[in-house]
């Protein structure tokens, strides 16, 4: 039988998953933690605590101003150092809360941490406590979007959300961190998986993995014969299926308007970590200070919220600063290979939204040829818009043109730049000329 | 014989054509001045907007149809062309406000501090500016060139082997084309000044000083010593970042030395040569800037 997947566009990029999946390495926590105050979209978190204050692991230091904001906890017991900007991956100053611990604190935390919590009993909370636990968790949708999850969960009125599907398709390149947690936590997963269920008040859960990550459909289908809501649903591997709107239509076969959530269509996306960041916030008590990053070609690897990216792993290479095209760079890039972003400071702090770290050996030097018109960025296009032209109007400021034929639309995958043949930077048109269409209003 | 039809036949439709053509161009004649594409002939047809209207015919105009050249001024056409209007059209022309553009970066990569990763993406401002580009300056001039694709004058370069754009004064018409195009807006349009002297801060960082100096060697670090050395109050430091406002200055060249970055730049001016206190920069003594 053929396998499901999205109908239009997508390419196919090499998976070089090479980080294996089957464990998940505990990395130390670290004694300086600098946790953004900024993590997720929306406005910032404000601070709640002072400089010079005694934090404990896992207390609330900022709280989410509205709706659309997450609480920030403490990942270490520590006091507070400064709040301070601080450099984050992509060098850009953003706010920070520095928590430095003393050797105490840290072997305390340690001990707490090995020691195996015992999860509570959550068969009889209401569609409210689950939401209000995630808010207070500061849990936000960990694909890397990190959007408020409790936000999704509630669907504005007069909609109703017909179906949950958990995003476990890992579509990206180089990165295992979705897999390597269902293959090695399938069970809390599924119970993270049916607390958002019964957080969003639907029935039927279905979870969507690749056919190339066969473990951790096995693994997922054992523990989800326990729920008769929950099914597995195994999709053909095709780039960006991981899209929000891209992972409804192989699903549902439904189709998101232009504009319109994915609430429009009675569907929730949910990532798998955010459904372990829900269980270890509902079941254990424990606000999402820890998060599951995949290093490149090394592992993955369970690390505190806000420490160095630098210190999660001995084997990653520094970000060559050489510009001699004919050198054998090695750009590291935080996220993976088709969406993620160069970094330019490998000591910036792990955020919510991390990933993991990719690394790209010879990046693409762009020498860009010109474009010749066959349309294969057109073809690869998951959102059926046409991307050279879109970056035409880009290059040359013509913002209104660019969003009569949608470059709003644009989920920035990256499928265009992949696909041409003269290797033109369409991608980076099409993020000026959003940048434009924005600076309008 | 076969030929005759077909030939008469479009002879007529094209005599009845040229008929019907001729009598609706009369119908729909619309007079124009004609007075409107000499004044336009005497413009430079850059339509750059720098006179706030939509391209040099809509200034052409404006300058027939308004009656008087109050509140019109052609930066591109500059005094004698504005001369040369006003004598075709008997009116008298005001005397023009003429700005220069000004780049407010000295960093060179020798002065600034690099990134642990370089930028690999096009050679475009606009696109570098998404990112935190090369350097640890987030204020400082990314040198894609984007100024100098949109002067409409070939009045701003960047020279072979530099980094960053040098305004040849000569060709300058003030239009602000470089100001727009820059995403950093590190460029500023500056009055020429008397005799074509000007003094300004070579500095767009509003970080503290502590931090600018860390991300490079000749940014102003607000020390407010040229505060205290103009005469006239011309100088204000406001978010770590000093300014000199052109209508106070009277390019004195006081405050030019006194800086221990020496961040501030200046052109068309001599300014007698002063002992380089701690901290100077080789890369930026007073004159040095190249200006012709």
């Amino acid at each position: 039988m053929k396998l499901k997947t999205f109908k239009i566009g997508g390419v196919h990029p090499p998976e070089l998953k090479t980080a294996p999946s089957d464990h998940i390495i505990t990395a130390p926590l670290p004694m300086e933690a600098s946790v953004l105050l900024r993590q997720h979209i929306g406005a910032e978190a404000k601070p709640i605590v002072k400089v010079g204050d005694q934090v404990s692991r896992g207390q609330k230091i900022a709280q989410a101003p509205g709706a659309i904001s997450a609480n920030v906890h403490a990942p270490i017991s520590g006091k507070v150092k400064t709040i301070a900007p601080v450099a984050t991956l992509q060098g850009r100053p953003t706010n920070a809360i520095i928590i430095v611990a003393t050797a105490e604190d840290h072997d305390a935390d340690e001990k707490a941490r090995a020691a195996a919590p015992v999860a509570k009993d959550c068969s009889n909370l209401t569609a409210k406590d689950i939401t209000d636990a995630i808010t207070e968790a500061g849990i936000v949708g960990m694909g890397g979007a990190t959007f408020p999850t409790a936000v999704k969960l509630a669907p504005p009125p007069g909609s109703k959300a017909e179906i949950l599907i958990i995003n476990g398709c890992e579509c990206e390149p180089r990165l295992t961190c979705d897999a390597a947690l269902m293959r090695c936590h399938p069970d809390e997963v599924m119970t993270g998986i049916d607390l958002l269920r019964r957080g969003a008040q639907v029935d039927r859960a279905v979870i969507g993995i690749e056919d190339n990550k066969p473990n951790a459909v096995a693994a997922m289908t054992a523990a989800a014969k326990r729920y008769p809501g929950i099914s597995i649903q195994v999709l053909r591997t095709k780039y960006p299926q991981g899209g929000e709107k891209q992972l409804i239509q192989a699903i549902t076969g439904r189709e998101v308007a232009s504009g319109a959530l994915p609430i429009s269509v009675g569907a929730i996306v949910q990532n798998v970590a955010t459904a372990y960041a829900a269980y270890q916030a509902i079941a254990l008590g424990q606000p999402l200070i820890e998060r599951v990053v995949t290093i490149d070609t090394v592992g993955n690897f369970l690390v505190a919220i806000g420490m160095k990216t630098s210190a999660i792993s001995a084997d990653i290479p520094q970000p060559t600063a050489e510009a001699n095209p004919t050198v054998a760079a090695i750009d590291v890039v935080a996220g993976g290979p088709m969406m993620g972003q160069s970094v330019v400071n490998i000591d910036g702090p792990v955020t919510k939204g991390f990933s993991g770290l990719s690394f790209v050996n010879n990046p693409l030097q762009f020498e860009p040829a010109p474009c010749i018109r066959c349309a294969e960025c057109v073809r690869a296009c998951p959102m059926a818009l046409e991307p050279y032209l879109i970056s035409t109007y880009g290059r040359k400021g013509c913002p209104e043109e660019a969003k009569a034929i949608g470059a709003l639309d644009c989920i920035e995958c990256g499928s265009c730049n992949f696909s041409c043949p003269s290797a033109r930077p369409i991608l980076d048109y099409i993020r000026l000329a959003k940048m434009r269409i924005r600076a309008l209003k | 014989m076969a030929l005759i039809a077909p030939i008469a036949l479009l002879g007529c439709i094209g005599a009845v054509g040229a008929v019907a053509l001729n009598r609706v161009a009369k119908k729909f004649y619309v007079y124009e001045d004609p007075r409107i594409a000499d004044v336009e002939s005497f413009l430079p047809s850059a339509n750059c907007g720098a006179c706030g209207q939509k391209g040099c015919h809509d200034f052409a105009v404006k300058c027939v149809c308004n009656g008087s050249l109050t509140g019109l001024y052609c930066p591109g056409a500059g005094d004698e062309g504005m001369g040369k209007i006003a004598a075709y059209l008997g009116l008298t022309a005001e005397k023009g406000d003429t700005k220069i553009a000004i780049v407010k970066c000295a960093g060179m990569p020798a002065t600034k501090t690099p990134l642990d990763a370089k930028y690999r993406g096009p050679r475009n401002c606009a696109i570098m500016n998404l990112t935190v580009g090369d350097y640890a300056c987030l204020q400082s001039c990314l040198g894609c060139g984007d100024c100098v694709n949109a002067c409409p004058w070939d009045a701003i370069h960047i020279p072979e082997g530099e980094t960053l754009p040098v305004v040849d004064q000569t060709k300058c018409t003030g239009c602000s084309q470089c100001a727009q195009a820059c995403p950093r807006n590190i460029i500023e349009m500056r009055p020429t000044g008397l005799k074509g002297r000007r003094v300004w801060v070579a500095c767009s960082n509003c970080q503290k000083g502590g931090v600018t100096r860390k991300q490079c060697t000749v940014g102003c670090i607000g020390c407010g010593l040229c505060v205290k050395a103009c005469p006239f109050e011309a100088i204000t430091v406001t978010n770590n970042l000093a300014h000199i406002d052109p209508a106070k200055c009277k390019t004195c060249g006081k405050c030019i030395p006194v800086g221990p970055t020496h961040a501030i730049q200046y052109a068309n001016m001599k300014v007698a040569p002063q002992p380089p206190k701690g901290g100077a920069s080789e890369s930026n003594k007073p004159g040095e800037k190249p200006e012709v």
